[in-house]
């Protein structure tokens, strides 16, 4: 992001496209997008300078819904279009966004290596434990004991994964969790992770109302971390392990070396056409 | 053509358990190559890592070849470790002729022939005799004589080689070059074979000595790639090796990716981001990018694949070539998915192709595979400079800043402006899903056609121009092929020809979209066409079946790997063809 | 401490007023683009309306500014008790097959929250001012209770649970 730019007096609803969303009415991804839209225009990021890419899935629908650039890729590779991206346009500011199943499960691998190559991008997962495009699948996310697919009638019997901790162990740099019944809390984790140099992970508790109806009760539930951002390995992974998956906060943020491949400088062709010669 | 000028000759170095067969060889080719010949050479290995049984096969001449020859004139062996591995690529005749180690022990029952002459040259004793000597050096230095090669040039060579490695290794190799060099037992030897002339080239003007893989690395750079990503994968790596540090010159960069998902997916993004991008892969890896090639045909962003074909299916044979990719580069995208395949012919070919299927790319807004094969990437060449003409084809058809922007509107040629991300009030969503004119995700029937319709036409109303084939001759009987078996035909060709059987070649370079109506044409008054190809399957010759109309008498010559087609194959199936 | 304690003047009291009248307008905008989305007109035109009354409310709160210089605080910094602001409706209370009585009820909810939330004001605010305007604005948010109360008086009662939807759900995608 160019420091020196005036911000440009742009609204949370100039980040949005004319298209309205198909979300179920009750998803959770709407404050996502209201979280996104807000943080950009607090940013005062020009449109044009700003890409959203997205996998496939309910969530990954925001790229539709915002009026930056943006890119609809396939399942699961949405961090690699994006690493792509941003290694050809590193003056971009990239985000990333897709669902729990689309980043962790086809997604798992480009997820890590992600993490571990920090590369300045922002990736939200909206995390509601389902697959909801594809009608109520048991995600890496979900518990063991949820037995309302039918494709796991008794419970995927397998533990889910914690994805701030997922994140932690494969390295990345800047870990939170939000919740999208705090749409402005939200926002601002999204703000600082913008900020932040490097591979910025923020999991964003998503409710579910069709598949995942007793999602809505987590607003109940969630409630922010009570201490400061760490940026201590170890704390953070204490932190995460000791909580119950449902608090709120930036976990662990540190400066790590960012991966910025190249350097942008053509010193010319020098000898590579001459240099089968003979 | 004959005259005492003319030479062609195939020489074999085998050795194992870190001989260095391969490094004398490459110093060969190179020697070969500074004594003004024209030249190509092989590797052949074992599959360990080092130390392993390896073969360097290298042809001479004085024209330039880019194929290799039917069998071998010499095959040196500094011992016979495993080299059975190798009887059946070396092809020997009874005139050929064995240098061997006694040292080594017998000379093996697959390389004995009747009549063939075998010369015991105690290579190791000699190099042991020499502080830092080592055997491979005494047998450079017995071809050098062997060829009639210029003994000051190889110092240098040598000079260079292994100056980095101190003095006593570049001094020791060169005084082991010297005693295989000076040998009385090599002076002895007979050959009525003609020999080059010392620093004598029929051809005027500048040689290159390069491989098909950085060949095709420079037609990348040369048609504006700068950026990559990739996953190592045999026979791609060394391509990727080389292009990493040049990109990285030219302020682009490659990135090592976790997998090839990744890196096609990459490649998308950058490409998206307005860079020429592209990456290399070979079987296994292509077939985990069909999934993102469509995505790249459905939201029309440029890229490039170059696809280094080895022996298949599955893992197949990693270090041989085949021509069996073919298939998957037409078919393998889900959907319709037109798109460009193109296939590299030659040495030199391979810059040509790769920079016109990237400049294609950029204008037709489309995924473009490059079929390489190991055969091509892996095998080094003398040729002339490559020296060639593509059509003038525009660049990426950026979008301006405009309000009501349609990135896929319906065009007459069906190519649309592409904005890059930056440009204000004309940004745009791509997607893998089908669209409106304005990007939007639809399901209706008038847009599924008409997005179809444009991304169809885009490729089948594009002049492509001569470029689609390399034809050359005349004939009632043409050749058909395609990828590396193009040397191989032409070589036949000239045999044929010379004979009095006049032969056209007919290879195709443009592979998707297909060229009926321009094969058509070259095919008029044509009675047989010999179809040649490197598949089991006949890939190639079920393509041709399916897109053209091939009316003269068909034969097919489709072998699979690994042992390279021969241009004596050729010759005997049109000469049987009665 | 209470927000309305933090609220000593009159610029800040405006801002903070704007901001929940239009971040409710905006929701009930939301909501209103869901229903239709969603084919159920009847409850879209319901929110659109809502929607209407909130503008209406912020316009007028602007027209008061007039002159003034309203603070800047950033959506996360206004502190307000629920997670948005009062009036705002809860995205998570809605769905796509709910009732007119439904909507109107949590527009009563949130009609409600606003009047106490400006009700608190006039009562704790340290500035005389921000406590006059504020029990202004409690009044209003009484009267669109009341019309909201009447409004929902021509619809049937209708109890918390949704419709049922004999249909099983789809996969777009």
């Amino acid at each position: 992001m160019d420091q020196a730019a005036k911000p440009i007096a742009l609204t949370p609803k100039d980040f949005k496209s004319a298209l309205k969303p198909v979300w179920c009415p009750g998803c959770g991804d709407f404050a996502v997008l209201n979280a996104i839209t807000k943080a950009l225009a607090f940013m005062g990021l020009p449109r044009e300078n700003v890409a959203l890419i997205s996998g496939i899935g309910c969530s990954s629908r925001i790229a539709a819904y915002t009026s930056v650039y943006g890119f609809h890729g396939v399942h699961g590779r949405a961090l690699a279009l994006a690493s792509g991206l941003k290694a050809a346009r590193p003056d971009l500011t990239v985000l990333v966004a897709g669902g729990d199943g689309d980043g962790l499960s086809i997604g798992g691998n480009h997820f890590i290596h992600a993490c571990r190559r920090n590369m300045d991008l922002t990736y939200i997962i909206m995390d509601n434990e389902v697959y909801g495009m594809t009608k109520g699948q048991a995600s890496p996310t979900t518990a063991p004991d949820w037995t309302s697919s039918k494709l796991t009638p008794r419970g995927s019997g397998i533990r889910p994964f914690q994805p701030a901790g997922l994140a932690l162990t494969a390295g990345a740099s800047f870990i939170a969790r939000g919740f999208t019944g705090d749409p402005n809390g939200l926002a601002k984790i999204l703000v600082a992770a913008m900020e932040h140099k490097g591979f910025s992970f923020v999991q964003a508790l998503s409710p579910c109302p069709t598949f995942r109806p007793e999602q809505m009760q987590w607003k109940l539930h969630v409630s922010a971390f009570d201490e400061e951002t760490s940026s201590d390995p170890v704390e953070a992974a204490q932190r995460i392990q000791a909580d119950d998956g449902m608090s709120t906060g930036i976990i662990f943020r540190n400066e790590y070396p960012v991966f910025r491949p190249g350097t942008g400088v053509d010193r010319g062709m020098g000898k590579i056409e001459s240099e089968f010669t003979i | 053509m004959t005259s005492k000028h003319t030479c062609d000759i195939s020489v074999a170095i085998t050795g194992s358990g870190g001989a260095g067969s391969i490094t004398a060889g490459e110093l060969l080719l190179s020697l070969a190559g500074k004594n003004g010949c024209f030249g190509m050479m092989r590797r052949s290995f074992g599959p360990q890592i080092r130390g392993g049984e390896a073969a360097a096969l290298v042809r001479i001449s004085h024209q330039p070849v880019e194929c290799m020859n039917d069998g071998f004139d010499l095959l040196l062996a500094l011992d016979w470790n495993n080299a059975d591995r190798f009887a059946e690529e070396i092809a020997l005749r009874p005139d050929s002729l064995i240098i061997a180690d006694p040292a080594a022990g017998q000379v093996p029952e697959a390389f004995l022939a009747l009549g063939r002459e075998i010369i015991e040259v105690p290579m190791k004793a000699l190099a042991t005799d020499i502080a830092s000597g080592r055997p491979n050096m005494v047998a450079l230095g017995l071809l050098a004589h062997w060829l009639g090669f210029c003994g000051d040039e190889a110092g240098k060579l040598i000079d260079q080689t292994f100056g980095r490695k101190g003095d006593e290794i570049r001094s020791g190799s060169r005084m082991a070059f010297i005693a295989g060099f000076t040998e009385p037992l090599i002076h002895a030897a007979r050959d009525a074979r003609p020999r080059p002339e010392r620093g004598k080239s029929l051809f005027s003007g500048d040689r290159w000595h390069f491989n098909g893989n950085q060949g095709c690395g420079l037609g990348a750079i040369r048609g504006g790639i700068r950026f990559a990503a990739a996953y190592p994968i045999t026979p791609a790596s060394d391509l990727l090796e080389w292009l990493a540090p040049r990109l990285e010159q030219l302020g682009g960069s490659l990135v090592q990716a976790e997998d090839e998902l990744a890196s096609i997916n990459m490649v998308i993004g950058a490409s998206f981001g307005g860079v020429p991008s592209m990456t290399a892969t070979s079987g296994p890896g292509l077939a985990l990018m069909t999934e993102a090639m469509g995505l790249a045909v459905a939201s029309e962003t440029p890229a490039v694949v170059i696809n280094v074909m080895r022996g298949g299916p599955s893992t197949g044979v990693p270090t041989k070539s085949e021509q069996v990719d073919l298939n998957m580069a037409l078919y393998g995208l889900h959907g319709d998915a037109p798109h460009l395949v193109l296939g590299a012919l030659d040495h030199a070919d391979c810059i040509l192709t790769t920079e016109w299927a990237v400049r294609l790319a950029e204008a037709l807004q489309t995924v473009a595979i490059v079929l390489s094969d190991q055969n091509l990437a892996q095998s080094t060449v003398l040729i002339s400079e490559p020296e060639y003409q593509l059509p003038e084809i525009p660049g990426r058809a950026v979008a301006e800043p405009m309000e009501g922007y349609l990135r896929y509107e319906i065009t007459e040629s069906g190519v649309s402006k592409m904005a890059i991300p930056g440009t204000p009030a004309s940004t745009y969503v791509a997607d893998g899903l089908e669209h409106t004119e304005s990007g939007k995700p639809s399901t209706a029937a008038a847009d599924h056609l008409a997005q179809l319709d444009k991304r169809a036409r885009k490729l089948e109303t594009f002049e492509f121009g001569e470029h689609w084939a390399d034809i050359r001759g005349e004939g009632p009987t043409a050749i058909l092929t395609w990828g590396s078996s193009s040397a191989v035909a032409r070589e036949a060709a000239s045999r044929l020809t010379a004979n009095g059987r006049d032969v056209k070649v007919i290879a195709l370079r443009l592979l998707l979209p297909a060229s009926p109506d321009k094969l058509a044409r070259e095919l008029e008054g044509i009675r047989r066409v010999l179809i040649v190809e490197q598949s089991h399957s006949k890939q190639f010759y079920r393509f041709l079946r399916a897109y053209y109309a091939i009316d003269a008498e068909t034969r097919v010559l489709a072998r699979p790997g690994p042992l390279p087609i021969t241009p004596a194959e050729i010759v005997e199936m049109i000469e049987n063809w009665s | 401490m209470s927000l309305a304690k933090k609220i000593t003047d009159l610029d800040t009291f405006l801002t903070y007023s704007v901001a929940l009248e239009e971040e409710a307008a905006g929701r009930h905008d939301e909501l209103a683009d869901m229903m239709e989305v969603h084919n159920n007109p009847e409850v879209a035109g319901t929110f659109r309306k809502l929607a209407h009354y909130s503008r209406l409310h912020a316009q007028e709160i602007r027209d008061h500014s007039k002159g003034r210089t309203l603070a800047v605080i950033a959506p996360w910094d206004f502190g307000w008790e629920s997670m948005e602001g009062p009036e705002t409706a809860d995205i998570s209370d809605v769905n796509y097959m709910m009732t007119t009585t439904q909507a109107l009820k949590i527009a009563m909810g949130n009609e409600q929250r606003a009047h106490d939330f400006y009700h608190e004001i006039s009562k704790l605010s340290p500035d005389e001012a921000v406590r006059a305007l504020a029990a202004e604005f409690a009044d209003e948010e009484k009267e669109h209770l009341e019309l909201l109360a009447k409004w929902l008086a021509k619809y049937p009662e209708s109890g918390e649970e949704m419709p049922f939807d004999p249909d099983p759900a789809h996969m777009p995608e």
